[in-house]
């Protein structure tokens, strides 16, 4: 049995709007296991986006306990949330959010640099990361240069650069193309398969979402199903 | 940290641009009034510093003069009273002079056509109350001069005068033969054109007229009542003023200008912080969804707020460094043009060292102020909302 990454219990996120509650998450129990690559459907609203913010800390539950490699989260101070963040969590977006002033090879190098590694690593291992999302002769090329697929490389790229425990992707496919979405699907197969890496992915799309190992759905704050 | 702050500064070049030129002008404009008066307080500490007269005698229209070797308002006393002067317990010597302005013209427009400074005076009047002066070429006036001056060194270096050569300069028809010029102090000396007193009178028709008097006394500690009893003497022609006296008007005046250009330069200034402020506001909240990707994958508040700082820092500093660069151009044609129009040669704006590091400290000072509110502003932003951001 694979160790746990992720673990969450009767999570909650309660929302004031309006001077009404609106429960993003209610009472959520899940566990991710190291190697797991799960998909998170739901309809627009169902808390999906929230659940994952929690469990990046980025967001604080309202109620609830969050482990990440079992490690309580609840407790920690912001700098170590940061931490803990630049370590063990590799975020990839929807709309890639890349740094327009930075080619794709210093996009991956500044988690790295931000994370204390030297400057001959960084650009090691981002040249062999761009290399193995397809990119290799992309490396000096900025964002703007990029079409949307490989603006998508470059963030599962930077995502992987700290070698995290886990990988949290909001709708990664969603701003992509069906031929795009089908690339990108894959690529998250591969870094699953051969890097090990434990996936989350918010998707709307089924066939993104048959990819994974595992798919979750949420209705109104809850998980609904779990297969 | 320094090199991603730089390259996010050069995202918008012409808004940095004008950021930086913005508060350049406003430190270039700082350093340009406030050289004005630094240059003049220079002038007159130098000058003060060489004088060796404890008392000056001016005739009563005169009041308020800051320097009367140097400027003449046109008023006079009766040279019969310099004898009077003489005999004031505690008065040493008495020295009369009769200072006017001259204009030399070669009509070119250049920097030599300008005003300078005629001062007659009694051949003792150099050795004893200018002892430091000492002559480049020549000799000093004496006993016998006739229609022969000595000449300050700047006098001497714009105009492209030499010893035995005559002073391109009527005066009441009289044509004055250069017997010596004086080494350069860097002062108001460098300025003046010394001439026996009874020629200056004789040429200008003034004769048994002097528009003032130095005086040295014998006991420096009672200058003050010596200078109450000389005015005592006439009190309707004449006052006696201690140079301790002269100097604090001069001061005053200077304290006064000073405040002057402070207040202006605080509004330029006040203006630059608004500006490089405004800037950074926009800049930073165009790039909330990016800083907040940043905060995302771990960079702290703190990185942030430092990566901000420094690039309203950068900002500052190379507006600081280009204001000083205009400021030194600015206080060189403050002075051009206080030669060129008011006439006065002597008077020079100076943008000395300790003045452009003011300003460079000011300038590093607005980058950073105006640093602190953006980045304070950008680091309390919700991640989750940075990341919403459009």
């Amino acid at each position: 049995m694979n160790e746990v990454v992720v673990e969450a219990r009767q999570l909650s996120k309660v929302y004031v709007m309006g001077g009404e509650e609106v429960r993003a998450v209610d009472g959520v129990d899940l566990e991710v296991r190291k190697g797991d690559f799960v998909s998170v459907m739901g309809p627009s609203g169902s808390g999906k986006t929230t659940l994952l913010n929690l469990i990046g800390c980025i967001d604080c539950p309202t109620s609830g306990a969050i482990r990440l490699d079992g490690q309580d989260t609840a407790g920690l101070k912001e700098v170590e949330l940061d931490r803990l963040r630049m370590r063990r969590i590799g975020f990839v977006f929807q709309s890639f959010n890349l740094m327009p002033i930075m080619t794709a090879l210093e996009n991956v190098m500044f988690p790295m640099e931000m994370a204390g590694v030297s400057r001959k690593e960084q650009v090691k291992r981002a040249t062999e990361l761009l290399t193995w999302v397809g990119l290799p002769k992309r490396l000096h090329h900025k964002p703007r240069e990029l079409s949307a697929g490989e603006n998508q490389r470059v963030g599962i790229a930077r995502a992987l650069a700290n070698s995290p425990s886990i990988l949290l992707a909001d709708e990664p496919t969603g701003n992509l193309d069906s031929k795009t979405t089908k690339e990108i699907s894959l690529l998250f197969q591969r870094v699953n398969s051969e890097h090990g890496m434990t996936i989350m992915l918010i998707t709307h799309n089924e066939a993104v979402a048959e990819v994974a190992s595992r798919v979750l759905r949420m209705r109104d704050g809850r998980l609904v199903s779990d297969a | 940290m320094f090199r991603l702050a730089l390259r996010n500064l050069t995202r918008r070049r012409t808004r940095t641009s004008l950021t930086i030129l913005g508060v350049a002008v406003a430190i270039t404009f700082t350093i340009g009034l406030l050289s004005i008066t630094e240059g003049f307080m220079n002038g007159f500490n130098m000058n003060a510093k060489e004088r060796k007269e404890d008392i000056y005698v001016l005739p009563r229209g005169a009041r308020g003069l800051g320097s009367p070797m140097l400027v003449s308002s046109g008023a006079e006393f009766s040279q019969k009273r310099v004898q009077d002067i003489g005999g004031v317990p505690n008065v040493e010597t008495v020295y009369p002079f009769y200072t006017r302005q001259v204009y030399f013209g070669d009509g070119t427009g250049s920097l030599t056509e300008s005003f300078f400074v005629l001062d007659g005076v009694t051949p003792d009047f150099l050795p004893d109350l200018r002892p430091s002066l000492e002559v480049e070429a020549g000799r000093l006036l004496e006993q016998d001069d006739h229609l022969g001056v000595v000449i300050g060194a700047e006098i001497a270096r714009s105009v492209k005068l030499q010893v035995d050569q005559t002073l391109p300069l009527k005066v009441g028809g009289f044509e004055l033969r250069i017997l010596g010029i004086l080494k350069s102090t860097g002062g108001l000396d460098d300025y003046i054109v010394y001439a026996p007193l009874q020629d200056v009178q004789l040429a200008l028709d003034r004769e048994g007229w002097v528009t003032g008097a130095a005086v040295t006394v014998k006991d420096p500690t009672m200058a003050e009542e010596t200078a109450d009893a000389i005015t005592n003497l006439s009190s309707e022609e004449l006052f006696g003023q201690t140079s301790e006296q002269i100097a604090g008007v001069v001061k005053n005046l200077m304290s006064m200008a000073r405040a002057i250009h402070l207040s202006v330069a605080s509004i330029a200034l006040l203006i630059g912080v608004l500006f490089v402020l405004s800037t950074m506001l926009m800049a930073v909240s165009e790039r909330t969804k990016e800083i907040g990707t940043m905060r995302a994958i771990g960079v702290g508040r703190i990185t942030i707020f430092r990566l901000i700082v420094t690039e309203s820092l950068i900002t500052g500093v190379l507006a600081g460094g280009i204001g000083c660069l205009g400021g030194v151009g600015l206080s060189r044609l403050i002075t051009w043009a206080i030669h060129r129009f008011a006439g006065a040669a002597f008077l020079q704006a100076v943008a000395s060292p300790r003045l452009l590091g003011a300003g460079l400290l000011i300038a590093v000072l607005i980058g950073i102020l105006s640093g602190l509110y953006p980045a304070w502003r950008i680091t309390k932003t919700n991640i989750v909302e940075a990341l919403r951001y459009e």
